[in-house]
């Protein structure tokens, strides 16, 4: 694949995220192209929600700009919040609504309404296999099913980029299976894709591009080969991405608490 | 996007069934309590107001012995009643040096009332007392009514402010009590918010602030509407209590709710813990409550006048009593213009707050 004729979806340059004195995004600098399964692997801690939060405009930057489809997105945000599909770590759905009500809801904020909203609803359970689980409530469903819905929630628009921040984190291994297959699937269909997570044979499964990212800064980037070759002479099949991971990063344990340290 | 936030935030409300039931048989419970505890109170009240009422009449007209004998008996709560001997053109001179809030000058075929601004606002019930007292009176003098005739004319309009039953009083104070309390309705939506971190989608789609905060003010106005329905049924099943006016009154009422839901919906924004806020809304409405009148009590008597009628309690609890004794209010206009103002007031820093929420 020829990347410098694809169009670059996300551009970071200098991104940086302080609290206080903390810095958890210390000047990020990467672009993300068209059409791929960019992984993003760290350590809790790391600083890939809060980086991720920042591209979706949940949080402002410290410092450093974001492009996405080529908007400035201090300028232009509104421009491309419709191409835009976010799946948030901790599940963001109403208990209280059923399955169609939940997707219903949250697809209707990209200003879809009637016969449109009722088919992109169904298309969205149909693709996350709940449609026959519709009429449940939220609270109701297992985890795994929490998770799809999850999911379901941010796709009824069609995004063309889809973040997933952990997206498998507490679920068995058929629905983390499912999940990974559709992630799959979407990106078939047209949709880049950006993967947070700390399961390396998640990442390694399913992406195409890998950044490595620890207190805050990237500190490798590239296809799985090429993270090989950074830290071995071995053949890329005989390494697995979570020693490479390990080497990167080191075994120390990470004590991490959310909102400040 | 707004039409189904609101259709969802609604069933988000209506699917509370306690909680609704709740709002709806707590006034209920309260009213109940507090109309048998409080009945008394409001003849207290009535009876520390004593007002004199005059009368002027003739020692050959046929009234004149039903007139003394209710003198004689001080039958008539609260009201003293004297007579004068005095002719028309004394008779202003006597109300004001006498302090005397209604004079009865019978003649033979007709009376007359002259009533004393300074007790305008009593005046009605006085006069309802004088009516009162002529119909027995003609009822009486009907076994000779061919040699008597009693003609009305020349009543002196004024307003008339009846005692309204201590169910009735208590019913309406407490069902603006809880109304005003629609924090606890709304919350199902904000805490299941909370709790999901369902902002973080709206950070994320293109959702204008106004329409966040409007996906919160139409369902809960909705909800507390709901629960008023509900209440004012239920009370006037359980204790007989009654409104008047209907058509104004659920306007007053729609009008308080929707001002109820701007306040709580404030409240939850100022306050990000959700019980805190519950607590401060009802502890704010009680000290509205109390300020505003609504028992008479100290804390109104000793409060400077402007900060009692800063309270929305003061206008919408009076309108809404007048409108069920006397079926129109002084008040309502007052009531309209101050929850029409919090209204504004409450959903302008509303939308502030959700606009700095919103970009972080």
């Amino acid at each position: 694949m020829d990347r410098s004729k694809k169009n670059k979806i996300v551009v970071l340059d200098g991104l940086t995220k302080k609290y206080d004195n903390k810095t958890v995004v210390d000047h990020v600098s990467l672009a993300i192209e068209e059409g791929e399964i960019f992984g993003l692997l760290g350590p809790n801690g790391a600083g890939k929600s809060t980086m991720m939060n920042m591209v979706c405009s949940i949080k402002k930057p410290t410092m450093g700009n974001i492009q996405l489809f080529g908007y400035d997105t201090k300028k232009d945000m509104n421009k491309v919040k419709a191409k835009l599909g976010y799946i948030p770590q901790e599940l963001a759905i109403h208990g209280n609504l059923k399955a169609w009500e939940n997707v219903e809801l949250f697809t209707s904020l990209y200003g879809l309404k009637g016969k449109e909203l009722k088919q992109r609803v169904e298309e969205s359970l149909r693709f996350v296999g709940l449609e026959d689980k519709r009429e449940g409530f939220a609270k109701n469903f297992s985890g795994g099913m929490k998770r799809r819905l999850n999911i379901a929630c941010a796709i009824g628009h069609k995004p063309e980029l889809l973040i997933f921040d952990e997206p498998t984190v507490g679920i068995d291994p058929q629905s983390r299976n499912f999940i990974l297959e559709k992630i799959r699937e979407t990106n078939k269909a047209g949709a880049t894709v950006i993967y947070t997570s700390h399961y390396m044979e998640e990442i390694e499964a399913i992406c195409t591009r890998v950044a490595i990212m620890d207190n805050g800064k990237i500190i490798a980037i590239g296809t799985k080969e090429e993270l090989v070759k950074m830290v071995s002479d071995q053949p890329c099949e005989s390494m697995s991405l979570e020693k490479v991971f390990l080497t990167l990063t080191g075994k120390k344990l990470r004590d991490y608490t959310e909102g400040g340290f | 996007m707004l039409f189904t936030s609101i259709k969802n935030n609604l069933k988000l409300i209506l699917r509370n069934k306690v909680l609704i039931i709740s709002m709806m048989l707590a006034p209920v419970g309260v009213m109940w309590v507090l109309s048998g505890v409080f009945e008394d109170m409001l003849h207290i009240y009535s009876e520390t107001d004593t007002m004199q009422i005059a009368y002027s009449v003739d020692d050959d007209s046929p009234y004149k012995g039903f007139l003394d004998q209710m003198k004689n008996e001080n039958s008539m709560e609260g009201i003293e009643i004297n007579r004068y001997q005095v002719d028309e053109t004394q008779i202003e001179s006597v109300i004001k040096n006498n302090d005397i809030a209604a004079f009865l000058l019978i003649g033979s075929d007709s009376y007359t009332i002259y009533e004393y601004n300074k007790y305008k606002n009593q005046l009605g019930i006085i006069e309802n007392v004088i009516t009162t007292m002529f119909e027995e009176m003609q009822n009486i003098s009907k076994m000779d009514i061919e040699k008597k005739k009693v003609s009305y004319s020349e009543i002196v309009t004024i307003d008339v402010i009846p005692m309204p039953s201590s169910f009735d009083y208590y019913g309406i104070i407490e069902l603006t009590y809880f109304a005003m309390c629609g924090v606890v309705t709304i919350s199902m939506v904000v805490g299941s918010e909370r709790k999901n971190r369902i902002i973080r989608r709206m950070q994320v789609a293109r959702v204008s602030n106004f329409k966040v905060y409007l996906a919160k003010l139409i369902p809960c106005t909705l909800g507390i509407s709901i629960e008023l329905i509900g209440a004012m049924v239920l009370s006037h099943i359980i204790v007989g209590n009654r409104f008047g006016n209907y058509p104004e009154t659920i306007g007053i009422l729609f009008l308080l709710a929707v001002a109820s839901s701007a306040y709580g919906i404030l409240a939850l924004h100022i306050v990000k813990n959700l019980a805190v806020s519950v607590i401060i809304v009802f502890s704010s409405v009680w000290f509205m409550g109390f300020y505003g009148g609504s028992f008479q009590n100290y804390m109104m008597n000793t409060a400077p006048d402007i900060f009692v009628k800063l309270s929305p309690m003061y206008y919408v609890n009076r309108t809404l009593v007048e409108f069920r004794t006397m079926g129109h209010s002084s008040y309502a206009l007052p009531a309209v213009c101050i929850l029409i103002g919090m209204i504004v007031i409450c959903s302008l820093a509303s939308v502030l707050l959700i606009k700095r929420e919103m970009e972080e």
